[in-house]
């Protein structure tokens, strides 16, 4: 996960849609990679009005960076530019965990990928207006009799 | 021609657990590639695909604005998809970050009005209620299709949420069955969001008569 990425994401489940932005790091250190990757300045400035500037600056700060200015720069020279693109897009978090300082729930990142997959009983839930006493019969969803799209022979291949 | 994403690194093992790329997956790809000029022509800054699966259509997406031309956000409710479209865009050398997450939750309290390409290949085949359900809970593999009832059930979900993420210029892509009823879901994005539609492509398949739809802001004058 990019730090773009923690900059966009927030909690908001059953019980928490409300300050649930910034998600705090939790054992982020020693699993934080840097990987190269081409800049864009132009792609670099249009993103920043959709970022939060302080939340980015504690993300940094959490994860051993300490390169941009504290208060965002009015102008957007050619050497906040380099560092944006590097804070923005070439750290990444690896392992680790983040908190939502709201509801406490923890987040956790495992191969670069956020887990903020509802309860599954929420899940049930939101998709459904089925009573939850239907929970109970809930399984793991092995042995289940699949239907139609998959019985369906497929070409897999496209003619390039 | 936009090459196909290279797949060569996922394996059966792989496909056992996440949605292999079929032909709804190649008519979006398509799809996407008929509208590429159209789409560079945007200068999109966010791109979200959600149940991105095999992260084939992203990477995809990612060769029409280049690795560097968009911020590629994916999300599915399988961790195992999630891992695999990111490993799809780093064989195609295209940066995605992939979100363990259902539909668009962690994300819609930021990106407010701020995609500017929304993709989804959504789960869109009729089956019952409870298959859908416990599909989505679980997160495993039959997530990929189980829709509930008129394969719409998970469709209906992000539906609502469209109008909340596209930014002014935003463009919208879903792939639909004809089961799924088209003329009502474009009726509905009209009547509800004002949100105008358009059939881009469209392909038979086996029992299978795919469509992929783009949506977009009406504008008057
Ligand atoms: C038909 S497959 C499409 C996969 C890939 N985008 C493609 O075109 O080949 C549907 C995908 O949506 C995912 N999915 C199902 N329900 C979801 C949900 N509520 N939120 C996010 N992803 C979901 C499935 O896990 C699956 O990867
Ligand atoms: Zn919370």
């Amino acid at each position: 996960m990019h730090l773009i990425t923690h900059n966009l994401l927030a909690r908001n489940a059953k019980g928490c849609t409300t300050n649930s932005f910034p998600l705090a790091f939790r054992d982020a250190h020693g699993q934080v990679e840097i990987q190269e990757q081409d800049i864009n300045p132009d792609f670099v400035c249009n993103v920043l009005p959709r970022l939060e500037w302080k939340a980015l600056i504690d993300a940094a700060c959490q994860v051993g960076d300490e390169s941009l200015p504290a208060e965002q720069p009015n102008m957007t020279d050619d050497e906040l530019v380099q560092k944006l693109h590097y804070v923005l897009m070439e750290i990444h978090i690896t392992e680790g965990a983040m908190v939502c300082s709201n509801c406490e729930h923890i987040c956790p990142i495992s191969n670069s990928i956020p887990n903020s997959k509802p309860d599954p009983k929420d899940s049930m839930e939101y998709f459904s207006t089925l009573p939850v006493a239907h929970l109970a019969d809930m399984t793991d969803g092995n042995g289940h009799v699949m239907y139609g799209a998959n019985s369906v022979a497929k070409k897999r291949a496209r003619v390039d | 021609m936009i090459p196909t994403p290279d797949l060569s690194h996922l394996t059966k093992v792989d496909y056992d657990r996440v949605y292999e790329p079929a032909e709804d997956t190649f008519l979006f790809l398509d799809g996407l590639e008929q509208d590429a000029e159209h789409i560079r022509s945007l200068h999109p800054t966010v791109c979200l695909e959600i149940g991105s699966g095999s992260g084939c259509v992203s990477t995809f997406m990612g060769s029409i604005l280049g690795p560097t031309g968009a911020l590629y956000l994916c999300t599915d409710i399988n961790q195992h998809a999630a891992r695999c479209t990111v490993a799809t865009g780093r064989q195609n050398k295209i940066p995605i970050d992939a979100i363990n997450c259902s539909l668009t939750s962690s994300l819609l309290p930021r990106l407010r009005h701020s995609i500017d390409i929304l993709l989804f290949n959504p789960p869109y085949v009729p089956t019952d209620g409870e298959e859908a359900l416990d599909a989505q809970a679980s997160g495993n593999i039959s997530g990929a299709w189980a829709g509930g009832l008129s394969g719409m059930e998970i469709t209906n979900k992000l539906l609502e949420e469209v109008n909340d993420l596209l930014s002014p210029k935003g463009l919208f892509y879903l792939v639909a069955l004809k089961q799924n009823d088209i003329p009502a879901i474009c009726a509905m994005m009209q009547d509800a969001f004002g949100l105008k539609s358009q059939t881009i492509i469209q392909r038979r398949a086996g029992r299978e008569h795919l469509f992929i739809l783009r949506f977009e802001r009406q504008y008057v004058g």
